[in-house]
């Protein structure tokens, strides 16, 4: 005879929600444990697994309780009960340490997901070995089959996801892992449910349930409902916190960086400022003298000369150092407005290299040029000249006398390609990125003058353009510039 | 003689001081920075009688000009005034000596009124 079982809606209901709430839970719990390092972290894995653990099983056994055979009650074994508690924490720590690893290689994935189905399955069979009632079952061994072959799969799938959501904490993440989360659950209580649909129960011999160590199913499933929402809510708010409290560590470091960002621009600029503003003071003391000597006759011809070409290189210095704080705060308020139109870029090019001829011979720098003639863009003329002479200044004031290589070029897909390329101190790998950003120069404060705007100004005029720059360079070897921009009006 | 050596990175500041101290009947030789001073230094016949040196200059700054410059036994006699636009150049390295420190932007009268004290305390001043 055939004993027909019958589930508790409502108790399966519950069942699959847990699961769900327990995944979900996982997939947060693996960004706490990623983002942890040493003691904490093996806190993390410990409580992650723990909740993750209970979770799972607590889906399984409530499942379990969901599941009766009229006339026939059931009890359990606290032995293997325990045991299979066991089994699915130590499932959850295969998973948690998989997915908090740096990389995962693919045969990890699938020993993982092996590990992983195997304990899911090794529980929730463990579990039914724990039941006691006056009936036995038979197996049908292609269901068994194929509830061990969800549980693999639905690992594999759960250690894919969580990897892949482990470091999105976006809107969109927590969307994608609340949707991971009601796949893994739906896939955990499959499992669950094909196994079930694996047994035919028949009456067997007559036990009683009163024995010790067994457990009646009464009042039971509410510990077990209540206890598991309690470790996973714990979990989850830990994990939430945790993440809470490093974001804002993130800010404040973030914070706390551009702060001495910005003190080192205010000091580093007012030390520019001062060059212009003594060479001002010299010369209106210096005329007072003479005037109160006997005349400006007192000072001669030459030297009359020599003090108003100063004051025009500092005036033009001075206007220089206001325009390119003016670019950064029209950059910063997005109002860095191009005007854009039709010109040569061979032309501007080698305006530039002449404008630098007399800068470049004061500096030891012998120029080499290789311009191809002829390239016509549509580009902001003023600004990338702007974008030129900052590359060439930089080459000149870094490149320790030594010759200075410059060309351009049309390169592939139309798009123009100046290079500039010093020999002098070369700029160490860790700033190589650095040097592109606001008040960042690679040396800084080394004697160099310069308000470290340039090429921040200069990426962000490119930027508009649709175009690059990038520098390649090693301590002691010079920098190559390379600035690339579409020519095309249609690109830009 | 009243030789003055200005160690100054900008070319405008070398031009204006020079002039400002050529203007006052001194001599003045200049260096861009602490290494080229040194080779100058030592290539001299006459020594210079005060040394003006600024201090954030680059390949070599006015701190380890002076270090260098305290190691050589020829050179170490030499008064050396500080010009820094650094707020805390009083309190920098190799400044054990109290030398004087003008911070910029320098004031004439004071450039004029030290290379007054180095060079007549040396003897041999002359008005123009």
């Amino acid at each position: 005879m055939i004993l027909h079982h019958t589930h508790n809606p409502f108790l399966v209901v519950l069942s699959v929600l847990i699961a769900i709430f327990a995944s979900y839970t996982a997939l947060d719990l693996a960004n706490s444990i990623t983002v942890a390092r040493g003691k904490a972290r093996l806190a993390w894995l410990f409580g992650g697994s723990m909740a993750m653990g209970v979770g799972i099983w607590s889906m399984h056994f409530i499942a379990m309780l969901a599941f009766s055979l009229p006339g026939f009650p059931v009890a359990y074994d606290i032995f293997y009960l325990v045991l299979s508690v066991l089994v699915a924490i130590a499932a959850s720590a295969i998973a948690l340490v998989i997915i908090s690893r740096s990389r995962v290689t693919t045969v990890a994935y699938v020993l993982g997901a092996l590990a992983m189905g195997a304990a899911i399955s090794g529980m929730h069979y463990i579990g039914i070995a724990s039941m006691r009632m006056s009936a036995r079952w038979e197996w049908d061994y292609f269901l068994v089959a194929v509830s061990i072959a969800i549980a693999v799969v639905a690992s594999l799938v759960a250690l894919l996801v969580a990897f892949r959501l482990r470091n999105d904490l976006s809107r969109r993440g927590f969307i994608y892992r609340g949707a991971g989360g009601v796949v893994m659950g739906l896939a955990i209580s499959g499992m669950h449910y094909t196994a079930m649909a694996a047994m035919t129960f028949v009456p067997g011999e007559l036990i009683s349930l009163e024995a010790e160590p067994l457990l009646a199913t009464s009042g039971l499933a509410i510990v077990v409902i209540g206890t598991t929402l309690l470790i996973l809510g714990i979990a989850l708010t830990g994990s939430i916190v945790g993440r809470a409290l490093a974001r804002r560590q993130k800010i404040e470091v973030a914070l706390r960086a551009a702060l001495s960002a910005r003190d080192e621009f205010i000091s580093v600029a007012s030390h520019e400022l001062k060059t212009p503003i003594t060479s001002m003071r010299l010369q209106t003391q210096m005329l007072d003298r003479a005037l109160k000597k006997g005349g400006l006759a007192s000072i001669q011809p030459d030297r009359l000369a020599q003090l108003l070409e100063t004051s025009t290189r500092q005036l033009d210095r001075l206007t220089r150092l206001v325009e390119d704080m003016l670019d950064i705060s029209r950059i910063s308020t997005g109002k860095l407005t191009m005007e854009m139109g039709q010109h040569e870029l061979s032309r501007l090019v080698l305006d530039v290299l002449e404008r630098f001829e007399n800068d470049c011979t004061q500096a030891g720098c012998e120029v080499r040029s290789k311009v191809e003639p002829g390239i016509v863009g549509w580009f902001d003329s003023f600004r990338i000249e702007q974008v030129i002479v900052n590359l060439m200044s930089n080459a000149v004031k870094y490149g320790s006398g030594e010759p200075i290589d410059v060309s351009l070029a049309s390169g592939p897909g139309d798009r123009a390609v100046i290079k500039v390329r010093d020999h002098g101190m070369g700029i160490p790998g860790e700033a190589q990125e650095r040097i592109f950003n606001r008040f960042e120069r690679a040396i800084p404060g080394g004697g160099i003058s310069g308000l470290g705007l340039g090429l921040y100004i200069a990426k962000s005029i490119l930027a508009v353009h649709h175009g690059t720059i990038r520098v390649e360079s090693e301590p002691g070897r010079g920098a190559l510039f390379v600035a690339e921009f579409p020519l095309l009006k249609e690109q830009v | 003689m009243k030789l003055i050596l200005v160690i100054e990175d900008s070319q405008d500041i070398q031009i204006l001081i020079r002039i400002l101290f050529e203007q006052e009947g001194y001599k003045v030789v200049c260096a861009g920075n602490g290494q080229e001073a040194l080779t100058l230094l030592r290539s001299m016949k006459v020594r210079p009688t005060v040394i003006f040196v600024d201090l954030l200059m680059p390949v070599m700054g006015g701190a380890q000009f002076i270090q260098e410059m305290e190691k050589d036994p020829d050179l170490t006699s030499i008064p050396i005034v500080i010009m820094s636009g650094h707020r805390d150049a009083k309190t920098l390295g190799g400044n054990e000596k109290q030398r004087p420190v003008l911070s910029k932007p320098v004031d004439a009268r004071d450039l004029l009124a030290l290379a007054e004290r180095y060079t007549s305390a040396e003897g041999g001043v002359e008005g123009q």
